[in-house]
C-alpha cells in the first residue's frame, strides 16, 4: 500500500533523511522509533507534502500512485493522513467549520448539515470531548492534550486508509494517550494502516504493533516485531547508536 | 427634491468663492451658514495640500489629486419611489440589512427618502442636511462643524464649503430603534460628491446608523469628500458602520468623528474596500465620563490601491474606556496605512484603552503595510495596550488546512475569513456581514498565486 524507496529529503540545505525504505502493507501497524534528530518527524511531513522539505532522491508511492505529484490535499484525498505532532492554529476558523469543509472535500458527495453535526456529535461522544469544543477556533488556546485529541477526531472524521502519528503520545497524560489510542484501534481493521512515530514505547502498549522499526540518522537501521520496541526501552538508544551507527553513516 | 436651476458655476470643473456662494443660493440656505461656508472656504484657500513631508500623509501620496479638475455639484433626478432609483442602487438596496429608514443621495442631491411611520411619530428625523435646515435649524446650527471643523485639515476645510446631499439623523430622548438606518451614496457621473452626515441621539437612545459608498464603474477619476459628526447623549447607545465600496476611479477622504455623553456607547465599524485611494481619520472623542468605544475596522486592498486610516482614541474625560481592532489583507501591489493614537488628557484617570492592528499580506513580496501605532498618555492611573503585526500567510497554516483534503484556494479562504472573524463576529448584523463576506470573496477571486501578476 505504501511503499518508500531510497528517500532522501531536506530542510533549508541539510539534508536529514538519507536512504529510507519502508513498506507497510493493508491492515498493518507500524511503529518508527528513534532518538531525537533522527529523522522521524521529516518522514511524516515529507510524506504528507509539507513546502518547507525538500525531496531529492528517492520515490514513494500510496496504492501504486507517486505521491511526489500530488499536493497535500490530493494525498488526504487518497486515504493518507498525518496526526501532527505541533498542530497549527488557525484564528476565526471553528473546529466545527474545518471539520465540515475537510469532510466534504475528501467525499465524493457532501453530507447534509445535519449528517455532519450528527458525526461529529458522535465522534466527540467518543473521544469523551465536551460538545462545546466544536465552537472553539482551531487549535487557538488549546492545551498540548486538546491539540492531540482534535488531530484523533479529525482523523475519526476523515476516515484515512494511512494514518501517521507524529510522536502523538509525547506530553500527553496516561488518560490523554488513552483516547487517542481508543481513536487509533477504532479504526484498525484489514482497511486501516498505521504508521506510528514515537520516541517511547508508552503509547505501544496501548495500540499494537506488527511491525517496529529503528530510525537512525535518516534511515532505518534494524526492524522487527513488538519485542523490539521492549527490547529498545531496556537498552535505550545509546544501545541503537553503538550498534548500528557505524552502519547508518556508512 | 430640487426645485432650483442649477447655476453654471456649479456645472463648471473647480471649486472658486463663486462656486461655494452659489452653492448656498442654490440651497437658499440661512446667512449664518452662507458666511460659514466662506469662511470655510478661505481656510481650505489658506491651507497647503498636504505631501509626504507632512507626518499624517507620510505614506499617502496625494500629489496627483487636483481639486480643481472637478465639477463641484452635479444634480439627479428625484425618485418617487424606490422603483425609480437606478438599478445599480436597487440592487444595493436589495442587498445588506433591513432598514427603517432609507436616503439615497444620487451625485450632489438626495434622490430618494423615506422613514416608517412608527419612527417618525416617535419624533425621529431622518432627512438630508438641507432639508433639515429649513425643518430643524436650531439644533443643526448648533452641531453642524462642531466635531469635525472646518480647521480640522485641508479637506474638512474644503467639505464645510462645498458639502451637498448629505444626512441628518435625530433619535429622541429614550427612543430605540431596533432596524437600521440607512443611508446610500451613489455616483455614476465623472464629478465629486460632497455629503456630510450629522448624527444626534438624545440620552439612552439607541440606533444603528449605515453610510454605504458605491458608484458605476468609469474610467476618468472622480472626488469624493466626507466628513461624519456623531454625537451621543448620555447613556445612549449608536452603532455607526461605514461602508466605503467605491469603483477604482474615486478618490475618497473622510473624517469621521464621535462624542460620547456620560456613560454613553459608541460602536463604529470602518470598512475600506474600493477607491484608488482611500484616506478616512477616524476619531473617538470620550468627552464625558464612563464612554465607551468601540472601533472596528476592516480594509482589504488589490491592484495598485492606497487604503489610509488614521484613528484617535481621544480620551478627554475619566472612567472611559475604548477598544480599537483594525484588520486588513493586501495583495497584489497595494499599501495600507494604519496610524493609530491612544491620546490621554491630563485628568482622564482610570482610562481603559486598547488598539490592535493587523495586518496579513496574500501571496506578494509587491505589497506594502504601514502600521503606526502610538501612544500619547497624560495622565498617570490608565491602563493602555497597543499591538501590531503584519505577516504574510503561513505557510505551515495552509499545510495544515491542506493535509485535510481542503484545497489551496479553499484554505486561503478559510484563513483569511478567519482573519476578519475576529472583527466580522463583533458586528451583530448578518446582512450586512452577508455583504462584506462577498466582496471580500470576490477579493480572493480565484487565490493569490494566480492572481499576483
Amino acid at each position: 500500500m505504501l511503499k518508500i524507496e531510497n528517500l532522501h529529503a531536506e530542510i533549508d540545505g541539510q539534508e536529514i533523511l538519507r536512504g529510507l525504505d519502508l513498506e507497510i502493507g493493508q491492515g498493518e501497524i507500524h511503529a518508527i522509533m528513534g532518538p531525537n534528530g533522527s529523522g522521524k518527524s521529516t518522514l511524516s511531513n515529507v510524506l504528507m507534502g509539507h513546502p518547507r522539505y525538500e525531496v531529492t532522491d528517492g520515490a514513494v508511492t500510496f496504492f501504486g500512485q507517486d505521491i511526489f505529484e500530488l499536493e497535500a490535499d490530493e494525498r488526504a484525498k487518497l486515504g493518507m493522513f498525518l496526526a501532527f505532532q505541533y498542530p497549527s492554529e488557525v484564528p476565526g476558523v471553528s473546529v466545527a467549520n474545518f471539520l465540515r469543509t475537510a469532510v466534504n472535500s475528501v467525499r465524493e458527495k457532501e453530507l447534509s448539515p445535519m449528517e455532519m453535526y450528527k458525526l461529529i456529535q458522535e465522534k466527540m461522544r467518543f473521544l469523551q470531548m465536551d460538545p462545546k469544543f466544536a465552537e472553539r477556533y482551531l487549535n487557538e488556546g488549546f492545551s498540548g492534550g486538546e491539540k492531540k485529541r482534535n488531530e484523533i477526531l479529525q482523523m475519526l472524521m476523515l476516515d484515512p486508509k494511512l494514518a501517521i502519528m507524529d510522536e502523538t503520545d509525547s506530553g500527553l497524560d496516561i488518560d490523554a494517550l488513552q483516547v487517542v489510542s481508543k481513536g487509533v484501534n477504532a479504526l484498525r481493521g484489514p482497511e486501516f494502516s498505521a504508521l506510528i512515530i514515537t520516541h517511547y514505547n508508552r503509547i505501544l502498549r496501548y495500540i499494537e504493533p506488527d511491525h517496529v522499526h529503528v530510525m537512525l540518522d535518516g534511515r532505518i537501521v534494524t526492524s522487527g516485531q513488538k519485542e523490539l520496541a521492549l527490547q529498545l526501552e531496556e537498552k535505550g538508544y545509546d544501545w541503537v547508536r553503538q550498534e548500528f551507527g557505524s552502519a547508518a553513516q556508512s | 427634491m430640487q426645485q432650483r436651476e442649477v447655476p453654471e458655476v456649479l456645472k463648471t470643473r473647480g471649486i472658486s468663492e463663486e462656486t461655494v456662494k452659489a452653492l448656498s443660493s442654490l440651497k437658499g440656505e440661512p446667512g449664518w451658514l452662507a458666511e460659514k461656508r466662506l469662511h470655510a472656504w478661505r481656510a481650505f484657500e489658506g491651507l497647503p495640500m498636504p505631501t509626504l513631508r507632512d507626518e499624517a500623509w507620510r505614506y499617502t501620496d496625494i500629489s496627483d489629486v487636483r481639486i480643481e479638475d472637478f465639477l463641484p455639484y452635479a444634480p439627479s433626478p428625484d425618485a418617487q419611489s424606490e422603483d425609480e432609483l437606478p438599478e445599480a442602487v436597487r440592487k444595493l438596496l436589495a442587498e445588506g440589512e433591513e432598514n427603517s429608514a432609507l436616503l439615497v443621495q444620487h451625485n450632489s442631491e438626495t434622490a430618494y427618502s423615506r422613514i416608517d411611520d412608527e419612527l417618525k411619530a416617535k419624533g425621529v428625523v431622518f432627512t438630508d442636511l438641507h432639508t433639515a435646515l429649513q425643518e430643524h435649524e436650531e439644533i443643526v446650527k448648533e452641531k453642524l462643524f462642531g466635531l469635525v471643523p472646518e480647521d480640522y485639515d485641508k479637506f474638512a476645510a474644503l467639505s464645510a464649503a462645498a458639502f451637498a446631499g448629505g444626512s441628518f439623523l435625530y433619535v429622541p430622548r429614550g427612543v430605540e430603534i431596533e432596524v437600521p438606518i440607512q443611508s446610500y451614496r451613489w455616483l455614476d457621473v465623472v464629478g465629486s460628491i460632497m455629503p456630510r452626515t450629522l448624527v444626534v441621539v438624545e440620552d439612552n437612545a439607541s440606533v444603528t446608523y449605515i453610510d454605504e459608498y458605491a458608484s458605476a464603474d468609469a474610467e476618468d477619476p472622480a472626488f469624493s469628500n466626507g466628513a461624519v459628526e456623531l454625537y451621543v447623549g448620555q447613556g445612549a447607545q449608536l452603532r455607526y458602520v461605514s461602508l466605503q465600496n467605491w469603483e477604482r476611479n474615486v478618490l475618497h477622504f473622510n473624517t469621521i468623528r464621535s462624542a460620547t455623553e456620560k456613560d454613553a456607547t459608541i460602536n463604529s465599524l470602518v470598512v475600506s474596500f474600493g477607491a484608488q485611494l482611500s484616506r478616512t481619520n477616524v476619531e473617538a472623542g470620550l468627552t464625558a465620563d464612563g464612554g465607551d468605544s468601540e472601533m472596528l475596522g476592516l480594509y482589504f486592498a488589490d491592484q495598485n490601491q492606497v487604503l489610509d486610516h488614521h484613528t484617535l482614541q481621544d480620551h478627554l474625560a475619566p472612567n472611559a474606556h475604548s477598544d480599537l481592532v483594525y484588520k486588513g489583507a493586501l495583495r497584489d501591489e497595494s499599501v495600507t496605512v494604519f496610524s493609530g493614537l491612544i491620546r490621554v488628557e491630563p485628568g482622564a484617570q482610570k482610562t481603559d484603552a486598547y488598539q490592535t492592528n493587523r495586518n496579513i499580506i496574500l501571496g506578494t513580496d509587491d505589497a506594502f503595510a504601514v502600521s503606526l501605532p502610538n501612544l500619547e498618555i497624560m495622565a498617570d492611573d490608565v491602563k493602555c495596550s497597543h499591538g501590531s503585526t503584519t505577516g504574510q500567510v503561513d505557510e505551515t497554516e495552509l499545510f495544515y488546512l491542506m493535509s485535510r483534503g481542503i484545497p489551496r484556494h479553499e484554505a486561503e479562504r478559510l484563513v483569511v475569513f478567519g482573519f476578519f472573524g475576529e472583527v466580522t463576529s463583533r458586528v451583530p448584523l448578518l446582512g450586512l456581514k452577508e455583504k462584506l463576506d462577498r466582496v471580500i470573496e470576490a477579493k480572493i477571486g480565484l487565490g493569490f498565486e494566480n492572481r499576483a501578476a
